[in-house]
C-alpha cells in the first residue's frame, strides 16, 4: 500500500511540495496562534518585573523622598528569608533630560536580575562606585560609550560618573524608560544633599527562602519594628501586573483561535481539493479488485505521508515563526519558551485535520458503484445547501441571545463567531453558483465558461471558503492593530498640556505650582492602586482621588454631571466608577462595593457612572479627602495644566522646586515610557496581522493551483474545441474575480458583526469596549487581497501553460 | 454440457436527468457458458455498455438479476466481490485502464499484489504473458509513454494475468486504428481458443463482432 502511496505522491511532485508546505505553514501557524497568548504574557510580566526581579517581597518608603538608612540588616536573618537586596532609585538630570538611577550594594546589582553586557564590563561596578552600567538605547541617545564621564544633577547637587559597561535591552533594562542606569548606592547617594550615611535606599527587595511561607513572611516583615510605617507588598505576582499582562494577551489569545480554526479549514479544504482525480483513481483500484481497505489504506498512507512530512516541516517552521515575530515585535532578549505539547497539538492537529480529510474522498467513492466514480456522477448530497441555511439561523439565534441576554453576551459571543465563521465558509459556495447561474446565461463564452465552471466544480468552492474565512480573519487582524493604536493615540490630546509633579508632600499646597510661570491650574491628587471587589469580581483599579479629576480629564457622565461634582465637592463618601463595571459586572449606582488600598479595606457605594475608552473601566474617582481618610494616604503627586509650551512649564517647575526633590515629567513622556512594553504588543498584532494575511493569501493560492491541475484536461479540451488562449485567460480571470468578489463583500458584512462579537468576547477577559468599527481598514486588506486573487492568473502566467497536449 | 458461468434476468436500467427518468434497458436476459465469446453489438445509446457494466458487478440494475459463477451479484459482500475481480473475472475498458503512476509491469501485477501474492509465484507468468501480448520490453515503462494499441494490450495482460473464468471488455478497440484494432481482435479470440476465458465483448464494429462465437445485438 506504502509504495503505492509513494508512486501517488511522486507522480504529481509539485502538488506534493504544495501540500506539504500547505500543512508545514498551517501547523505553524496553529502552533504560533496557541503560543503567542502566553508568550505576551510572558512578555508584559517579564516587563513589569524587571525592577523587582526574582524578588517576592519590596519594602518601601511612604513617600519617595524618604530614605530607609536601617537598610536590611533587621532582616538578614530573619526565618524563611534567602536574601535581601537593598535599592536606591532616584531621578537625575542628564542634559535636562530625567534619567532613572538604580544603585545596588557592591556585588548585588545583578542579584534580582541578570543583564547581558554589550561592551565593556559590569564588574568594575564593584571596583569603583561612580562606575555605572548604561542600555544601548541610553548610549546611542546620549552618545555615550564604555568610559565616558557624565554629569548629573538632582536638585542643586551634581554628581559625576564613568560608563564602564553598556548594556542590552535586558534584565532590569528591559523597562528602560525613562533611561535606566545602574550603579553603587554608595555612588548615586552622592546626588542627595544632607545626606549622613551612605549606607542608604528606598526599596528593600526580599528573596523568600524556597518553601517559604510568603504571606507569613510578609505579616513578620511588617510586625518589626523598622518597617512598620513602610509599605510592604508582593512583587511579581501582583493582581495589577497580571491584570496587565491578560488584558493585553486577550486580544492576541482571540485572534490565534481564530487563525487556529482557519489552519484547520485550510488542511482540510487542501486535502479535499483534487477530489474527483482520487475518486476516479479509487474506481481504476476497484476495478481490478481493491477491496475498500486496501483503497482507504493507499489513499490514508498517502495522505498519513504528507501530512507527517508537513507536520514535522511545520514544527520547525513553528519555531522559526514564533521565536522570529516575538524577537521581532517584543523583545530580542527575553527566551521565550517553545512549549512541547503545544507543538504536539499543533502537529497532531494537522495530521489528524490531513488524514481525516483524505478519508473524505473514500468515503464518498464508497457510496457509488465503480461505474459512477469512473464518471464522477455519484449523485453529490450538497451538503452546503443544508449546512448554510442551518448555520445561518444558529447564528441568527446566537446573535439575538448574545444582544439581548447581558449574562450571556461573553459566552455567546464567542458561539456567534465560531458560528459566522462557519455560515461563511458554507455560505460562500452557495453564493458563487447562485451568482454564477444569472451570469453565465447573459455573458459571453469566456464568462459563460467560467462560469459553468465555478456551479460544477467543487474545487471553486472550496477556494472561495478558504478566501472568505481567510480574508475575514486579516480583516479583523488588522482592524483589532489598527482601533487598539488608535484608542491610545486619539486620546493623546487630552493630555498633551498636563505635567505631573510626583513625589510631592501631601501638606503641600497646589496654589504654589499654579503660581510657577507657564502653570494655569493645578490640583493635589492621590494617585494610587487598589482592589475593587464586588459581586463575581476583584479587580485591580488606578484610583484617582481629587475632586479636579473630572476637569483634568474629559470624562463622559452617565450619572449627570452636576451630581457627580456636587458629590466630589462635598466629599461624600462615594466612589464613581467607569460604565464598563455595569456591562461587566452589572455594577450600577447606589450598590456597595469593597475598596483595599495597602491591606486596609472599606466599604463605599458606587455614586455615579462615568465613561472613558483610554481608561477602559480600571479606574475609580473619588475624593482627595475621603480617600485619606478612609485609608490614612495623602496626596502624592499634583497634577498641573500647562498655559502654552508644556515643555517650558516643566522646566519651570524643575527650576522652581529644585530643592525639594520633586519629580517633574510632563504627562505624554510618562505615557510614552509607560506604553513601551504596550507598543510593542501592538507591533505584534500588526505583525500578526501581516503573516496571517500572506499565509492565508499563500494557502488560498496553492489550494487554487493544486485544484486547477486536476482541471487541465479540460483546459485542453476547451482549446481543443477552438476557445482562444485569450478567451481562456479570461475565462480563469473571471474564475477568480468573482471568488474575490464575493469573499469581499461577504466578509466585509460579516466582519462589522464579528467586531461586535469580538469586542464582546473580550468582556471574557474582563475588558469592556463599545462598539468600534474601521471600514477603510477592513475595505483595504480586502480589496488588497481580493485584488492581487483576481490577477493570479496574469500574475503566474497561466497563459504560459495553455498547449493542447495528448490526452 | 458446458457451465453457464454468467446469467442474467430480466434487467432493467433506468437514468434520472432532471425530473426526466430515461429506461435505456427494457427487461434483458442473458447468459455466458464457460470458455463462450460473446460480442454485445448496437448502436451508441442501445445500452449495450450499460449492460455490460451490470454484469460485470461495475454498475446496479434498477430491477433484474446478475449470477455471475454461480453467486447473485447483490448477494455478495463487497469484499467477496472484490476478490472474484482479483481472481475470477476482469474487465477492460475502452481507453484510460492504466493507473498513470504506475510501470507496465506494476500495473498488470496490481491485481496480483493486492492479492497479496508473492511475485516469485507469478513472475514467469507475467514474463510469459508480457511477451504473449508483445511488451516484454516495454514493461518498464509508463502508461504516457505507450501508444494507444499498446496501452490496450496492457490493459488486456492485466485482464489476463489472474487467470480469469471471465473478461468483459468494452469496446477494445474504439480508441485504436484499424490495423491495431484488428490485432487486438486478433489476439481476444486467440486468448479465448487457447486459454479457455470466456469472453463479453461490446462493440458497434460488425467485422469485430465476427471474431465471437455469438452475436447479441441490441436495438
Amino acid at each position: 500500500m506504502l509504495k503505492l502511496a509513494l508512486r501517488n505522491i511522486l507522480s504529481k511532485p509539485l502538488r506534493a511540495a504544495a501540500t506539504v508546505i500547505a500543512v508545514a505553514v498551517s501547523v505553524a501557524m496553529i502552533f504560533a496562534m496557541l503560543s503567542f497568548g502566553g508568550a505576551v504574557y510572558e512578555y508584559i510580566y517579564s516587563t513589569e518585573t524587571a525592577v523587582s526581579g526574582n524578588s517576592d517581597i519590596v519594602i518601601s518608603t511612604n513617600s519617595s523622598s524618604d530614605r530607609i538608612t536601617q537598610v536590611a540588616e533587621p532582616l538578614n536573618n530573619a526565618d524563611g528569608v534567602e536574601f535581601v537586596c537593598p535599592s536606591l532609585t532616584l531621578y537625575a538630570l542628564l542634559d535636562g533630560e530625567y534619567v532613572q538611577m538604580r544603585g545596588f550594594d557592591k556585588g548585588e546589582s545583578q542579584l534580582l536580575r541578570k543583564f547581558d553586557i554589550l561592551r565593556g564590563d559590569a564588574r568594575a561596578l564593584d571596583v569603583n562606585s561612580d562606575n555605572i552600567v548604561i542600555s544601548s538605547a541610553a548610549a546611542e541617545r546620549f552618545g555615550l560609550d564604555v568610559g565616558s564621564r557624565i554629569e548629573l544633577k538632582l536638585d542643586r547637587q551634581t554628581a559625576y560618573f564613568y560608563v564602564c559597561a553598556v548594556a542590552d535591552k535586558s534584565g532590569y533594562f528591559l523597562s528602560d524608560a525613562p533611561f535606566l542606569f545602574v550603579g553603587r548606592i554608595e555612588g548615586i547617594s552622592h546626588l542627595l544633599a544632607n545626606v549622613t550615611t551612605r549606607r542608604i535606599c528606598n526599596e528593600i527587595y526580599v528573596k523568600a527562602a524556597e518553601g517559604a511561607d510568603i504571606d507569613g513572611l510578609l505579616k513578620t516583615i511588617s510586625e518589626m519594628d523598622a518597617y512598620k510605617t513602610m509599605l510592604i507588598r508582593r512583587t511579581g505576582d501582583g493582581g495589577y501586573i497580571k491584570e496587565q499582562a491578560n488584558s493585553l494577551s486577550a486580544p492576541v489569545v482571540l485572534a490565534g483561535a481564530a487563525v487556529f480554526m482557519l489552519g484547520i479549514a485550510v488542511i482540510v479544504l487542501l486535502f479535499m481539493m483534487s477530489e474527483k482525480e482520487k475518486i476516479s483513481l479509487i474506481s481504476k483500484y476497484a476495478v481490478i479488485g481493491a477491496t475498500r481497505k486496501q483503497i482507504a489504506g493507499i489513499f490514508i498512507a498517502e495522505s498519513a505521508s504528507l501530512a507527517l512530512l508537513g507536520s514535522l516541516i511545520g514544527c520547525g517552521l513553528a519555531v522559526g515563526i514564533f521565536v522570529g515575530i516575538l524577537k521581532l515585535t517584543l523583545s530580542p532578549n527575553i527566551a521565550f519558551g517553545i512549549s512541547a505539547w503545544r507543538l504536539t497539538v499543533a502537529a497532531v492537529v494537522g495530521f489528524v485535520s490531513a488524514v481525516g480529510s483524505s478519508l473524505l474522498p473514500i468515503l464518498r467513492s464508497f457510496r457509488g458503484t465503480i461505474r459512477q466514480n469512473q464518471l464522477n456522477s455519484v449523485r453529490r448530497v450538497r451538503t452546503l445547501n443544508i449546512l448554510f441555511p442551518v448555520f445561518l439561523a444558529l447564528t441568527v439565534i446566537s446573535v439575538i441571545v448574545e444582544f439581548t441576554v447581558a449574562k450571556a453576551t461573553a459566552v455567546m459571543s464567542v458561539v456567534s463567531l465560531a458560528l459566522t465563521f462557519a455560515a461563511i465558509g458554507t455560505g460562500l459556495p452557495c453564493a458563487l453558483r447562485a451568482t454564477a447561474k444569472p451570469v453565465g446565461k447573459v455573458a459571453g463564452p469566456a464568462v459563460k465558461t467560467a462560469c459553468v465552471n465555478i456551479r460544477r466544480d467543487g474545487r471553486f468552492a472550496k477556494s472561495a471558503a478558504i478566501m472568505g474565512v481567510g480574508m475575514t480573519v486579516a480583516m479583523l487582524l488588522f482592524m483589532a492593530w489598527s482601533m487598539t493604536t488608535g484608542i491610545f493615540t486619539e486620546y493623546l490630546s487630552d493630555f498633551e498640556n498636563m505635567v505631573f509633579v510626583t513625589n510631592v508632600q501631601s501638606t503641600v499646597d497646589a496654589s504654589d505650582f499654579e503660581a510657577v510661570d507657564g502653570v494655569k491650574f493645578a490640583t493635589k491628587i492621590v494617585w494610587r492602586q487598589g482592589e475593587l471587589a464586588g459581586d463575581g469580581f476583584n479587580k485591580t483599579m488606578n484610583i484617582l482621588g481629587s475632586k479636579n479629576a473630572l476637569n483634568l480629564v474629559d470624562f463622559e457622565f452617565i450619572t449627570p454631571k452636576e451630581e457627580v461634582l456636587s458629590s466630589l465637592f462635598e466629599d461624600k463618601e462615594c466612589i464613581f466608577v467607569d460604565i464598563a463595571l455595569k456591562e461587566l459586572y452589572g455594577v450600577d449606582k447606589g450598590d456597595t462595593l469593597v475598596l483595599t488600598i495597602d491591606g486596609r479595606s472599606r466599604e463605599f457605594t458606587v455614586g455615579g457612572l462615568l465613561k472613558h475608552r483610554l481608561f477602559s473601566g480600571n479606574y475609580i474617582v473619588m475624593s482627595e479627602k475621603v480617600i485619606s481618610d478612609s485609608f490614612a494616604v495623602g496626596a502624592d503627586t499634583v497634577a498641573v495644566i500647562a498655559q502654552g509650551d508644556v515643555g517650558n512649564a516643566v522646566s519651570e517647575l524643575r527650576e522652581k522646586f529644585a530643592d525639594k526633590n520633586y519629580y517633574v515629567v510632563d504627562v505624554l513622556t510618562a505615557y510614552k515610557w509607560d506604553m513601551q512594553s504596550t507598543n510593542a504588543v501592538f507591533d505584534l498584532i500588526g505583525t500578526l496581522a501581516v503573516v496571517v494575511t500572506i499565509f492565508i493569501f499563500a494557502v488560498t493560492a496553492a489550494a487554487t493551483l493544486i485544484g486547477r491541475g486536476s482541471a487541465k484536461q479540460q483546459r485542453n479540451a476547451l482549446l481543443n474545441a477552438g476557445m482562444s488562449k485569450r478567451a481562456l485567460l479570461r475565462s480563469e480571470i473571471f474564475e477568480h474575480s468573482v471568488i474575490a468578489a464575493l469573499s469581499f463583500a461577504i466578509s466585509f458584512a460579516a466582519s462589522v458583526l464579528l467586531t461586535s462579537c469580538l469586542i464582546h468576547a473580550l468582556r471574557l477577559f474582563g475588558l469592556y469596549f463599545e462598539f468600534m468599527y474601521e471600514a477603510w481598514v477592513a475595505a483595504a486588506v480586502g480589496l488588497a487581497m481580493g485584488g492581487a486573487y483576481a490577477l493570479m492568473p496574469v500574475a503566474l502566467n497561466y497563459k504560459k501553460a495553455y498547449t493542447i497536449k495528448k490526452a | 454440457m458446458p457451465e453457464v458461468v454468467l446469467k442474467a434476468e430480466n434487467i432493467k436500467k433506468s437514468f434520472l436527468t432532471g425530473e426526466v427518468s430515461t429506461e435505456v434497458l427494457k427487461g434483458v436476459d442473458f447468459t455466458l457458458e464457460e470458455g463462450e465469446f460473446v460480442a454485445i453489438l448496437g448502436e451508441s445509446g442501445s445500452g449495450k455498455s450499460t449492460l455490460l457494466y451490470i454484469l460485470a458487478g461495475i454498475d446496479k440494475p434498477t430491477s433484474g438479476s446478475v449470477e455471475l459463477l454461480g453467486q447473485k451479484i447483490s448477494e455478495i459482500s463487497d469484499e467477496a466481490l472484490a476478490a472474484m475481480r482479483r481472481r475470477d473475472f476482469s474487465f477492460v475498458y475502452q481507453f484510460d485502464n492504466l493507473v498513470p503512476n504506475l510501470t507496465v509491469y506494476e500495473n498488470v501485477t496490481l491485481p496480483l499484489m493486492l492479492d497479496k501474492r508473492k511475485e516469485s509465484e507469478y513472475k514467469d507468468r507475467v514474463s510469459e504473458i508480457l511477451e504473449y501480448l508483445g511488451l516484454a520490453d516495454r514493461q518498464k515503462n509508463f502508461p504516457r509513454q505507450l501508444s494507444g494499441g499498446e496501452q490496450q494490450r496492457a490493459a488486456i495482460a492485466r485482464a489476463l494475468v489472474t487467470s480469469p473464468k471471465v473478461i468483459f471488455l468494452d469496446e477494445p478497440t474504439g480508441s485504436l486504428d484499424k490495423e491495431r484494432g484488428r490485432q487486438v481482435m486478433e489476439l481476444l479470440a486467440d486468448i479465448n481458443r487457447n486459454k479457455g476465458v470466456a469472453l463479453v465483448m461490446v462493440t458497434h464494429s460488425e467485422a469485430h463482432a465476427q471474431y465471437a462465437s455469438r452475436i447479441v445485438r441490441m436495438e
